[in-house]
């Protein structure tokens, strides 16, 4: 009775407020077009045959065929492992930028999250130059004839590479919130070095390193580029096979059938991320973080720890390196002459690809900045039936696999009653809706940290609440606002995963054609294409440093994302 | 501008647990008048903040009404109310400067350019912060950060100001400069006023009435003289000022007090019953034992010099330890612990309240 009551109040407080009860309303419908919609579509094709009678024969089929049954298995040992392995790399790092006094702090900080900002499967391809049948090293150093670097070590080294600054994000800011005076404390009660870490340290920062785990076992698990260059025949895997039965044997209901069991450890682990984990974290912090102790760590695991630095940022620095010279070589292991023919050749091809990316780009990234933190606001400062349904359905998103979301478009937006297929809308929209979730956690979190009654003043002195959002909460989100710009651009010039299933002749994007270059063994012309992609991105998130006024770097878009 | 406030009742629930209501106000009536200056008194929890959101339209009213004059304010939106508040926060906006803050509501009205400088400069000299309107909030102290606060409110010239604790920010020296300055301008001004504060000394400093509130109820209205001498019961006389309670009879024969014959020269009105016999410390005197002056014969257990008074500690057989306000400490030999002494209650001190219990 007086949950109704209640509920009936706040119809009437939407009544009052014309406003806010259509943008309530709008966000709700398009939530339910482009988020549930498509999903729904997923799962209804699942269960249909090929003239559209209802059947669980596609996942009869899943189960029975050992190739398709790989598939599952073999992305699951992956996304565990990858996620073992970044976790360890992400907190050596971390450990080392947060509690050893070593030099070039800054440079090697922007090192570790470089990766970050480049398309998903950079790696990938620098790993096929390096150590793939031409490879570099293993050819060209090594001598070693047609070594196979396809399957499951391929897949984890780039993965790893992918995913571990991703890892190492998080767990900074795990080890920057731990108050280092427990360390001290236990040091002063008489605890040692590793004492103090194993019985301090680390079990304080456990439930941040499981918290990271599960964020990279999701993004593993939808990891589409990597598999994509790196898996081969042999070593199937859940994403890039959904992909490949609907665009290689047009077998839809079989796609959409691979793409709901790779929902299920994707959607299981991003439960027990935010509802169990988040509520576990030790936040020790009160106030501003206190100078850390470097007493922690003795010379000799800071000498161990330094190395490892070094070696993580040479590989990435050799990554990168690799690309870099690639795009401006003639034949990647065989001549290594320097050329620009594969900048005129991307340039005379794709510029009408590049073009359309940057169009794709900026139409979805203000779009979804604003619609980010239009909810954001809509959920922490107001009050509408349906406001955790709403967050929920806007954040789920975060965990659903790129091949899903693409696999669900395709479905929903390919017949009545809308019909978007091979048009811009369809890329847009998916971006816009794909990365809403980031631009609203970040903007919830810096809306909880405003004093409501700054709000309430506004509203005091008579503006309503659009006037309240556009006057006073607007620009004071304003630096979160722009690093959650910063943060939807870059993904948008550099996803893949559900993109590759929207691109038409109409519309390209650039990371499609860099997989496809990669795909017909053009590599020059893929690395071509990915120093460009780069350097528009860097320079995107230049200007945009330089536009916004305050502390809002560029690069500080990239911490939001794991927040 | 009279306003009046009608069985407001406010209910706080949850969605998932009916039985987690909370009745934050409960059923309060109150007529402000115009030009009036009410203070809402009470421990944190009682309800005052919630009244006055209500008034202001932050909170809706689970039943009862809210009327400006004879407008009812129910289903009006806080931005349409013109009662302009100022936050215990003081909630200055951090992106605009001095001026700008100030302006922020006259530029929603779409006045003309002119008249909003006019009126904020005439507001800005008024609380004194003039030659600082270009400065960013943080460079601010507490202090001109309140006063812009008062100035952004003042300056809508609005029906009705609320203050919601504006001064338990700042320091003591500062806070009673504040309320005398805002008392100031709000007489100077004559706008209809409602002021929260937990702080007795600043709401017997600044009203015209006070409402003394506990657990979502009214327990006394009335002027600060009035609450002081005549509180309506022992919760009011306890919140406001120091009190003891001792136990008095009236019977056919005559007064007893703590058991013995008395003759309090007082509340012979009074019909016969218990009652609790309400003392402030400044209504005893005390004098050595032995100088057959007091009444009571007690001991004291402490004394402290507190400059414009001496503060005692008396210890009283058969009740709680008193407190006594002895003024203008001069002599050089007070009483010290230890000390046998004789107590004389002052008839004008005197409240007799029925015998709780």
């Amino acid at each position: 009775m007086v949950t109704f009551a209640h509920g009936r109040r706040e119809i009437r407080l939407l009544a009052r407020d014309p406003l806010l009860a259509f943008l309530v309303v709008l966000l709700f419908l398009s939530l339910a077009l482009f988020v549930a919609y498509p999903l729904l579509s997923v799962l209804v094709k699942s269960l249909q045959s090929d003239e559209g009678t209802f059947t669980f024969g596609n996942y009869t089929r899943f189960l029975t065929f050992k190739y398709l049954r790989s598939s599952l298995w073999n992305s699951l040992i992956t996304g565990f492992a990858t996620a073992a392995a970044s976790v360890a790399v992400g907190y050596a790092a971390a450990f080392t930028i947060t509690r050893t006094s070593i030099r070039w702090k800054k440079a090697l900080h922007l090192v570790f999250i470089l990766p970050i900002i480049s398309p998903p499967f950079t790696s990938a391809l620098s790993i096929l130059m390096l150590f793939g049948a031409n490879g570099l090293i293993t050819r060209g150093l090594l001598g070693i004839r047609n070594y196979n670097i396809y399957g499951f070590k391929g897949v984890l080294l780039s993965q790893i590479f992918t995913f571990a600054p991703v890892a190492y994000l998080t767990l900074k800011g795990v080890l920057e919130s731990l108050n280092p005076t427990l360390e001290d404390a236990a040091m002063n009660v008489g605890a040692g070095r590793m004492q103090t870490f194993l019985r301090v340290t680390l079990p304080l920062s456990l439930p941040g390193i499981a918290s990271a785990f599960l964020v990279v076992l999701i993004e593993s698990l939808a990891d589409f580029g990597n598999p994509l260059v790196l898996a081969g025949s042999r070593f199937p895997m859940l994403s890039t096979q959904a992909y490949l039965e609907i665009t290689g044997s047009f077998n839809l209901p079989l796609g959409a059938a691979l793409a709901v069991v790779l929902l299920i450890p994707s959607i299981t682990s991003f439960a027990i991320q935010r509802y169990y984990l988040q509520k576990r974290q030790y936040t020790t912090v009160t106030g501003k973080p206190t100078a850390s102790s470097s007493k922690l760590v003795s010379r000799g695991a800071r000498r161990g720890l330094v190395t490892f630095a070094a070696l993580f940022s040479g590989f990435v620095l050799l990554f990168y390196g690799t690309i870099f010279l690639g795009a401006f070589t003639r034949v990647w292991g065989y001549d290594f002459s320097p050329t620009l023919d594969h900048f005129s050749y991307a340039f005379g091809v794709g510029m009408g690809t590049i073009r359309d990316t940057l169009i794709v780009a900026l139409c979805s990234t203000p779009l979804s900045g604003f619609l980010g933190m239009l909810i954001a606001f809509l959920v922490v400062r107001t009050s509408f039936p349906g406001k955790g349904l709403m967050e929920f359905t806007s954040i789920l998103n975060f965990a659903v696999p790129g091949t899903v979301i693409g696999i669900g478009y395709i479905l929903a937006f390919n017949r009545p009653p809308v019909v978007l297929m091979g048009t811009l809308a369809i890329l847009v929209l998916n971006f816009v809706f794909r990365y809403i979730p980031v631009g609203i956690q970040s903007g919830i979190a810096v809306l909880r940290q405003i004093d409501p009654s700054i709000e309430e003043a506004a509203q005091n002195l008579g503006a309503d609440r659009m006037t309240t959002f556009r006057k006073v909460t607007l620009p004071i989100i304003a630096p979160a606002f722009f690093s959650g710009l910063v943060f939807a651009f870059v993904r948008a010039m550099t996803a893949i995963s559900a993109a590759i299933f929207l691109v038409s002749a109409n519309w390209n994007l650039l990371t499609v054609q860099i997989l496809n270059q990669v795909g017909s063994g053009r590599l020059g012309v893929a690395a071509a294409f990915s120093v460009i992609l780069v350097v528009i991105v860097v320079t995107a998130m230049a200007v945009i440093a330089r536009l916004v006024p305050g502390r809002t770097g560029g690069m500080a878009a990239i911490r939001i994302q794991e927040e | 501008m009279k306003l009046r406030i009608n069985s407001l009742v406010k209910d706080f629930g949850s969605f998932d647990d009916p039985g987690g209501l909370f009745r934050a106000v409960d059923s309060v009536s109150l007529e402000v008048d115009d030009g009036e200056l009410v203070t809402l008194l009470g421990p944190s929890g009682c309800g005052k903040t919630t009244l006055l959101r209500m008034v202001a339209g932050f909170e809706d009213p689970t039943s009862g009404g809210i009327f400006f004059g004879e407008q009812r304010m129910n289903d009006v939106p806080p931005n349409k109310r013109n009662a302009a508040m100022v936050f215990q926060s003081y909630a200055i906006f951090p992106h605009l400067n001095v001026r700008d803050n100030i302006a922020f509501g006259l530029r929603l009205r779409k006045l003309t350019g002119m008249e909003i400088r006019e009126r904020t400069e005439k507001v800005v000299d008024l609380v004194g912060l003039g030659g600082m309107e270009a400065r960013q909030p943080s460079q601010l102290s507490g202090g001109q950060q309140q006063r812009v606060a008062l100035a952004r409110a003042v300056v809508m010239e609005p029906s009705l100001l609320l203050f919601d604790e504006p001064l338990s920010n700042l320091d003591a020296k500062l806070r009673e400069q504040m309320r005398i300055d805002i008392r100031k301008l709000q007489q100077r001004l004559g706008i209809t006023s409602i002021y929260v504060t937990h702080d007795q000394i600043e709401a017997m400093s600044i009203s015209d009435r006070v409402v003394v509130m506990n657990r979502g109820k009214i327990e006394q209205t009335g002027a600060p003289r009035e609450l002081y001498s005549k509180p309506a019961n022992r919760f009011v006389a306890s919140f406001i000022g120091k009190a003891a309670f001792l136990p008095g009879e009236k019977t056919a024969t005559g007064w007893t007090l703590l058991g013995r014959p008395w003759n309090p020269e007082a509340g012979g009105y009074l019909p016969q019953g218990k009652y609790d016999v309400m003392i402030r410390p400044e209504g005893i005197r005390l004098s050595p034992a032995g100088s057959g002056l007091g009444h009571l014969k007690g001991t004291v257990i402490r004394s402290t010099y507190l400059g414009s008074l001496m503060e005692y500690e008396v210890d009283l057989p058969g009740t709680e330890p008193l407190t006594v306000h002895i003024p203008n400490p001069f002599e050089r030999n007070p009483l010290a612990p230890g000390a046998a002494a004789e107590l004389t209650l002052i008839p004008e001190g005197l409240h007799f309240l029925p015998a709780e219990k």
